[in-house]
């Protein structure tokens, strides 16, 4: 994730607290929902502060981890398709370990 | 878990773009404050 | 109907590891040191298969039966002139560079500057440039270019490791023509020209009976009260000697080649003119994007190039492939940006509007990046996952079935290929093998795919993509 985009995260955790304030992944390769679920768990601050201090500390859902909160016919219309290309499964697997690798203590998902 | 969460949806132009999340994400009845997508090529 | 045909294609690749430096020092990278030892020859960048089919030694097809990764297969051998096109070495780059500019700012050491233009003069195309035929009469020092660089702000230029020339900043104070941006938009007119020239070259096309030239990069040029006025295009036809033609840019993003192609087939189709370019040069800002993790990966550092490309639009012969002007795709703003919507509109309405299913395309081309530029990333392969995305579509319609999404992938999925320079690999590669393989009867109809992240201006939160089909001629 970019420079200004992560700084933009930051201060929007900041604001409103990582109780509040999750982020929702679109990638559509499973490696790279992993990369965007790290930067906004851990963050890589360096171009910010070169000792980083802070942490994004995000939690992270690829969307199609929320496929039963979302209302059917909305999430039908724009993921009917990605969902015969997207590798779901290990897309789930691997977003949810990380948010077990940053968050230990919250296991329930 | 959605409901009346603040989120930030980052979209993949190749993928699921951030227009999209965000009208799944308001459906489940939470708020979207910062929206991107991101282009690998 | 009378539709405009594609008549010529020409491709050029440009190794340039010194420019490739310079934009890691630029960017405060403090890898330079390791990219110097992770860079390649140019003899390894003529044999990199991807390259080969650049410039129309080898299909792109012919890509999947070479075993990955690419830079550990190169052909045995390989030539730096292709049936399409031509990969440069960087001091013919810097001797183009410096021919085409107008204003004295590229700055050449006069011994580099002597022995490049020889050279060049012996170059079947570039010898014709006017700015290598005459050469402007000046030449530095290497005190004088030494001195530009550390007191007057200019860039050095490095060959084989030796500062051989500089690039000074156009005025005093304006952020617009500094240095860094002078030879970001002399490295894209240059390797434009390039091209433009091989074309000429190529198809006997004269210079004096090109008509309209449409630039397609992504550059802006500009003084601070007007940062993208332009034109690209009539410098490059100006640096050509298309004396009778004009020109102007057109800018999409990366969609901007396939925008460019539609209004040139407008302009000849309706008659305003005969004989239309589009060209687009590189990107110096490019390279080395992904260096870092190329690194990491104990990779060769593999965006060590420049791509540009030139295309003769021109009116029906009876011969060459048509541009279906009446079947153009594209994602109006109410589009949004769901993937199926996009997909329909890009691919499903142009097709349905000419009686055609998804499976009657005997090639699709999307955002031809070679993947193994960017997988390192974990982005994948987005060339392949836009065929999947047609495929998916496919099935939704009805028009193919679950078992054979990998089939029709492989069947219709043209592989990625091109160097990762934004505008160059979204889909207009493929033209070239796709109007030989046309004239060859060996498919019939092709559609090229171009997309656009316009959300990086920041403007709009949209991003755009447009299709075009190429069919053989029905004389």
């Amino acid at each position: 994730m970019d420079q200004e985009n992560q700084v933009q995260i930051q201060e929007l955790a900041q604001k409103y607290g990582c109780e509040e304030l999750i982020a929702v992944l679109g990638s559509a390769d499973p490696e790279m929902a992993v990369i965007a679920a790290e930067s906004v768990a851990g963050g890589n601050l360096m171009f910010i502060d070169p000792i980083p201090t802070a942490q994004l500390g995000l939690k992270a859902y690829h969307i199609v981890e929320l496929k039963e909160l979302i209302d059917h016919q909305v999430y039908l219309r724009h993921m009917e398709m990605m969902e015969m290309i997207l590798d779901i499964s290990r897309i789930i697997e691997e977003v949810s370990i990380v948010r077990k690798r940053f968050f230990p203590s919250e296991v329930s998902e | 878990m959605l409901k009346g969460k603040k989120v930030v949806v980052i979209g993949d132009r190749d993928g699921i773009p951030a227009q999209s999340l965000e009208e799944c994400v308001i459906s489940a009845g939470g708020e979207v404050i910062y929206a991107m997508t991101h282009c690998y090529v | 109907m009378k539709y405009p045909v594609i008549k010529g294609t020409s491709y050029t690749l440009i190794q340039t590891p010194g420019l490739l430096l310079q934009q890691a020092t630029l960017k405060g990278s403090q890898l330079s040191h390791s990219i110097k030892d992770q860079l390649r020859s140019f003899d390894s960048v003529v044999r990199y298969p991807p390259n080969q089919a650049f410039i129309g030694n080898l299909l792109p097809e012919d890509l999947l039966n070479i075993p990955r990764p690419w830079y550990n297969n190169a052909l045995s051998e390989g030539k730096r002139q292709g049936k399409l096109g031509e990969i440069f070495p960087e001091d013919e780059f810097l001797g183009v560079l410096d021919a085409v500019d107008v204003y004295g700012l590229v700055c050449l050491e006069a011994g580099f500057k002597q022995s490049i233009l020889q050279k060049l003069r012996y170059h079947p195309a570039l010898c014709m440039l006017k700015g290598i035929k005459t050469a402007q009469n000046d030449s530095f020092s290497n005190e004088e270019v030494h001195e530009m660089i550390e007191t007057r702000e200019a860039l050095p230029l490095i060959f084989g490791g030796q500062i051989i020339g500089c690039v000074r900043k156009a005025t005093v104070s304006d952020s617009n023509l500094t240095a860094s941006r002078v030879l970001e938009n002399l490295t894209a007119k240059a390797s434009a020209v390039a091209a433009l020239q091989l074309l000429l070259s190529k198809t006997g096309l004269k210079p004096q009976d090109v008509d309209y030239i449409i630039e397609a990069s992504e550059e802006a040029c500009g003084d601070n009260r007007q940062k993208g006025g332009g034109s690209f295009a009539k410098s490059i036809a100006e640096a050509c000697s298309c004396s009778n033609a004009s020109g102007a840019d057109t800018r999409a993003f990366c969609a901007a080649p396939v925008h460019a192609l539609m209004q040139a087939a407008a302009l000849v189709q309706s008659g305003i003119f005969t004989n239309v370019i589009v060209v687009a040069g590189g990107c110096s800002a490019k390279l080395g994007l992904n260096a870092e993790i190329h690194l990491e990966h104990n990779m060769p550092v593999l965006e060590d190039i420049l791509g540009a490309f030139a295309f003769h639009i021109s009116k029906d012969d009876g011969i060459n492939p048509i541009i279906r002007t009446d079947l153009i795709g594209r994602m109006n703003v109410g589009c949004g940006d769901s993937p199926q919507q996009v997909y329909h509109s890009l691919i499903a309405e142009p097709l349905t509007k000419g009686g055609y299913r998804i499976v009657d395309m005997d090639r699709y081309a999307a955002e031809l990046v070679n993947p193994e530029i960017i997988e390192p990333t974990g982005c994948g392969d987005i060339a392949k996952r836009n065929y999947s995305m047609i495929a998916s579509l496919g099935i939704l319609r009805g028009e193919i079935d679950r078992s054979e999404i990998e089939e029709q992938i492989h069947r219709f999925g043209v592989p990625g290929f091109a160097p990762n320079q934004g505008h160059i690999p979204s889909g207009v590669p493929y033209i070239g093998p796709a109007r030989d393989l046309i004239l060859g009867n060996k498919v019939n109809q092709v559609m090229i795919i171009g997309k656009g992240s316009l959300f990086l201006g920041k403007l709009t939160r949209l991003y755009d993509a447009l299709s075009l089909i190429i069919q053989r001629n029905p004389k």
